[in-house]
């Protein structure tokens, strides 16, 4: 594999074979030499190579600073296939379809958190379902769950669990419009209709953040954060089973198809079809409902957190304010135009642990963010930093409107688990002020901040890129983990 | 090294695991036994109080592990149940499709009694290789967690 620097944090593997495939498009990694070291050592070059082959790809695979080994597809990945004859990949969006992360803005200090911190953390515990097996606890029928699939955010707006506002400062107002629940599978339904409202396990997490830096004080004004110590409160989680089933079905009935179609890929993994074909429709939509299931969930999370902090608090909604910023989705296909050597293209965008980042005055960004550039978030681990950044530019020729969308693991959880006793992370995390309430100490170890890359250097590269601009850092005060 | 068995090996973010047996059968519930593990570490909690029994068939080798295996995440979503006895009664190839009976022995997963885990997502094809050694069957598989 020939891999060259052609840049300050660029480096490209040109067009090459790879056994009986051949490469299509070059591939661009977004690292410095810190990160590109990190890169190197697992198999993201070889998986995002792979990706390269598909048939229809267009401009560059990326690989973004917080790149991966995942499973097909790299995990900050990126990748543009022709909107009518390229390929779709479900494994290009990855089994938590929709995962994705939400920032709210409060209007509080730390000093009025931090009395009560362990009741809250432990009043949003009980009130957030969290951890293996966890179920909702709102009780859906199944006509009720196709009503919230076929309607994304609508449908929790119209059952009064969101306010205008949160569906305006949501990725496509929380709903994508292909979806038909009818295409969905019955194991697909029956393994999410419990789930609904729920956090889940592994990375995903809720936390209470401060503001520690503010890098660009007017638009962090226009987005409502004004000083340090200012506290708000992310949410990252996905589509639950649904969504898991949603992309397994999918790949099953992807790879009978691909037969018809004699196309071979280097990665099982990697299954693909045509996007004029009915089988990528037919995944299309139901990757739809998976979003919308997603996106309901992130909701009524972000409603029973208004609940719990106007309890706790004791004050109004009002005062609290509580206010959804932006929510992203990091695991999703979208058919955007794009630029391709100066021709315009519609593409199917397909990003597996990316964020999308629109630049100033792209038509799919909120009225009141035109002249900003759409909020992507960044989250760190639990004892690191998470970035609110605005979309710059650069990313529409450099990324496809993308960027990073975490820190990226660095180590597996099996060898974090044996590194980092899960008390001594605890309290390495106490003494830097952030309190932990986890579902099992396992999660807590294999969770470390160690194992994961550094997340200030990753968001750094896409911010000297031009892809973001840094607009506030956060650190937590208090998680929650699954 | 024991005649079955399996063992979890290094992946940057998901779980994966090498397992053994001395046929397919055998092979094929070692991977069940490594993901009831990802699950919940300590199988030796598990109660032997429900049984279920299920039928697969797939297109080739790979495709019916996949899919074996996929059921698991189905019992546990919607029926909430861990299993730790896994019998694969027969895998046989039957024209041109490969067809899977397991008998399983478990119980409802319980917070209280069972280890915490952690949940998966999916089974996935990454990585994945079943292949004949000497006089064992080895395969590698990758779950998404």
């Amino acid at each position: 594999m020939d891999v060259n620097k052609i840049g300050k944090n660029v480096y490209e593997i040109t067009p090459t074979k790879i056994g009986n495939f051949q490469m299509k498009v070059p591939v661009h990694i977004y690292a410095n030499d810190y990160i590109f070291d990190k890169i190197k050592s697992d198999r993201t070059l070889e998986q995002i190579s792979n990706v390269a082959t598909l048939k229809g790809i267009q401009k560059h695979a990326i690989a973004l600073s917080d790149a991966h080994q995942g499973y097909g597809f790299c995990i900050g990945g990126v990748a543009g296939t022709d909107a009518e004859s390229g390929m779709i990949s479900p494994g290009g969006v990855g089994y938590d379809i929709n995962c994705g992360v939400r920032l709210l803005r409060t209007s509080l200090k730390e000093n009025d958190v931090r009395k009560i911190l362990p009741t809250l953390l432990d009043a949003i515990y009980r009130n957030i379902p969290s951890g293996l097996g966890s179920r909702g606890k709102i009780k859906l029928n199944y006509s009720q769950l196709d009503d919230l699939v076929d309607n994304g955010l609508n449908w929790a707006f119209d059952n009064g669990y969101a306010l205008e506002n949160d569906l305006k400062h949501c990725e496509e107002n929380g709903f994508l419009k292909a979806a038909d629940s009818s295409l969905v599978s019955e194991k697909a339904k029956q393994r999410g209709i419990n789930q609904m409202g729920s956090l889940g396990s592994g990375n995903h997490f809720l936390e209470i953040q401060k503001v520690d830096k503010i890098y660009n004080p007017e638009i962090a004004k226009k987005l409502g954060f004004y000083e340090e110590n200012q506290i708000s409160v992310m949410i990252h989680t996905g589509s639950r089973a649904y969504g898991h089933q949603v992309c397994t079905d999918s790949l099953r009935m992807v790879e009978k198809a691909m037969k018809d179609y004699e196309i071979n890929v280097p990665d099982r993994e990697l299954a693909c079809v045509p996007a004029d074909t009915k089988v990528a429709q037919n995944y299309l939509t139901q990757m739809a409902c998976a979003a919308n299931f997603g996106f309901n969930n992130r909701q009524l999370i972000t409603h029973w957190i208004r609940e719990t902090f106007v309890k706790s608090f004791k004050k109004d909604i009002d005062e609290l304010d509580l206010s959804l910023i932006y929510g992203v989705c990091h695991n999703i296909l979208k058919i955007e135009d794009h630029n391709v050597d100066g021709t315009k293209m519609k593409l199917n965008i397909h990003r597996k642990g990316a964020t999308r980042a629109f630049p100033p005055n792209h038509p799919e960004i909120p009225q009141d963010y035109k002249d900003i550039g759409q909020p992507a978030l960044i989250p760190g681990t639990m004892g690191s930093a998470s970035y609110l950044c605005v979309g710059k530019e650069k990313a529409m020729d450099l990324s496809f409107g993308s960027t990073a969308h975490g820190a990226g693991r660095l180590m597996s959880r099996h060898k974090a688990d044996r590194m980092y006793p899960a008390r001594e992370v605890q309290e390495d995390l106490a003494k830097k002020g952030i309190l932990i309430k986890a579902a099992s100490l396992k999660v807590i170890a294999e969770e470390a901040p160690g194992a994961y890359k550094d997340v200030d250097q990753v968001v750094q590269v896409s911010h000297d890129l031009g892809i973001i601009e840094k607009v506030v850092r956060f650190v937590p005060i208090g998680v929650v983990k699954g | 090294m024991k005649k079955s068995g399996f063992e979890f090996e290094d992946h940057t973010a998901d779980v994966q695991a090498r397992c053994w047996g001395i046929n397919l059968e055998d092979a094929f519930a070692q991977t069940a036994y490594a993901l009831m593990a990802t699950i919940t570490p300590d199988l030796k909690k598990i109660s032997k109080n429900v049984s279920k029994t299920f039928k697969v068939t797939s297109e080739d080798k790979e495709a019916l592990l996949f899919d074996f295996l996929s059921e698991f995440l189905f019992y546990f979503d919607v029926e909430g149940l861990v299993f730790n006895e896994i019998n694969i009664t027969s895998i046989n190839k039957k024209n041109d499709q490969y067809e899977l009976t397991v008998i399983l022995l478990g119980e409802e997963f319980n917070k209280e009694i069972h280890e915490i885990g952690t949940e998966v997502k999916a089974i996935t094809y990454s990585f994945m290789k079943i292949e004949e050694k000497d006089n064992y069957i080895e395969i590698r598989i990758v779950f998404d967690i």
